[in-house]
């Protein structure tokens, strides 16, 4: 128990024996009740030093789980060893002997043909995300445009696997001016209605999502999207731990969990870019609009830092592709 | 020298593969489970389909051969 009393500042002194903070006036620590008195500072901090090893100990090991990937000296090396074994059985007339030589070279060919696709740190893409959006801030600055950014759905055939980001000089005034149809996809500024015209950072990914799926958002109706797009997101490319889509009035809402662009979020963005999304959100939104052909807004975005949920509510605007 | 194994004994083999790999392929989780070694689960689910695949074949043939020898 603790006979501490006040409530003075701690002052960094640690308990020798759970390492937890302890005020310089304490006798016993508050947390494992240790007796805190004749302790030495060389003792606590030798057991710091101790605790830490066995956490560097402790991330080592997991980080090396991490990279450890079926090589292919040893899908090689179990194929080899189930050839010789089948042939030692065929020498030897032995049951035993083929079963093990079988099952060898089976499991030797899997390592060799399931062998993961190619991962490439995250440390990599994230960097390379950061100068895409870095990029698009800088130019937007310097243009100085304000306009909410609102998703354009393709408007020609050839243009399927397409979209564009449509960002107004203007807040408020992106889509009065001109009907969208007026609009090319290849055109970068626009004058009517004055703004820019861009690549949505998900459109790569979006196709990917498609190819996944096997079919053209643009031939999906929203149900569908709704029912298979978490899936494929989640089970297929493993961009998020839980993906949830549903509508919300005129809007879509979507919860994305745990999601590889959450670092995005966390770092912050403005308002424009929060408009754009990260390549995740960005391709829901692409989505979105291929399916229904209107344009489509990111109307709201929250990050629930606590359990990394990413609240997106996507609003389809009343004008048509058509 | 002979190869040891008759195609009953492949067959039965292939059985056991084909439910292993079913039962991996579909309890392989990149975020629940403890795996250690990383493996792309869908060729995993398509091998373990093409090898029950290969066991029903056999089935069928053992089918058939009843049905001709009586």
């Amino acid at each position: 128990m603790s006979r501490a009393t006040g409530d003075g500042a701690k002052l960094g002194k640690r308990c020798p024996n759970c390492l937890s903070e302890v005020r310089p006036q304490d006798i016993y620590c508050e947390v494992c009740g240790n007796r805190l008195e004749g302790q030495n500072e060389l003792v606590i901090l030798a057991n710091m030093v101790q605790s830490l090893e066995k956490e560097n100990r402790e991330l080592r090991r997991k980080l090396w789980k991490l990279k450890r990937r079926p090589s292919r000296a040893s899908g090689f090396g179990l194929s080899f060893a189930g050839f010789a074994a089948l042939a030692s059985s065929i020498l030897y007339e032995s049951n035993i002997l083929a079963f093990i030589g079988l099952g060898l070279t089976f499991w030797g060919i899997l390592l060799l043909y399931a062998r993961p696709a190619h991962y490439v740190r995250g440390q990599i893409l994230e960097s390379e995300i950061r100068t895409h959006y870095l990029s698009l801030r800088r130019l937007l600055d310097h243009l100085g445009y304000e306009g909410q950014p609102v998703y354009l759905p393709p408007r020609r055939l050839e243009e399927m696997k397409g979209g564009s980001i449509f960002i107004g000089a203007e807040r408020g005034k992106e889509m009065d001016d001109a009907p969208i149809s007026d609009l090319s996809e290849m055109e970068l500024f626009t004058l009517r209605p004055r703004g820019v015209q861009v690549v949505p950072p998900g459109l790569s990914l979006a196709n990917l999502l498609e190819e996944e799926m096997g079919r053209n958002f643009s031939g999906m109706d929203l149900g569908y999207i709704f029912q298979n797009l978490p899936a494929v997101i989640i089970e297929g490319f493993e961009l998020a731990d839980g993906v949830e889509i549903e509508e919300d009035g005129d809007g879509v809402r979507v919860k994305i969990m745990n999601s590889i662009f959450e670092f995005l979020y966390r770092e912050g963005m403005d308002d424009r870019l929060e408009g754009i999304g990260c390549p995740l959100v960005s391709s829901i939104a692409l989505a979105l609009t291929r399916s229904t052909g209107k344009p489509v807004t990111v109307s709201e975005t929250k990050l629930d830092s606590e359990s990394g949920t990413i609240n997106v509510l996507y609003k389809m605007t009343g004008g048509s592709a058509a | 020298m002979r190869f040891p194994l008759a195609f009953w004994d492949l067959s039965l083999w292939l059985a056991v593969i084909s439910i292993i790999l079913l039962a991996t392929a579909e309890l392989l989780s990149p975020y629940y489970g403890r795996t250690g070694i990383v493996l792309n689960k869908r060729v995993l689910r398509s091998v373990s389909l093409a090898m029950g695949i290969l066991f029903l074949f056999t089935v069928a043939v053992r089918v058939v051969g009843i049905i001709m020898g009586s």
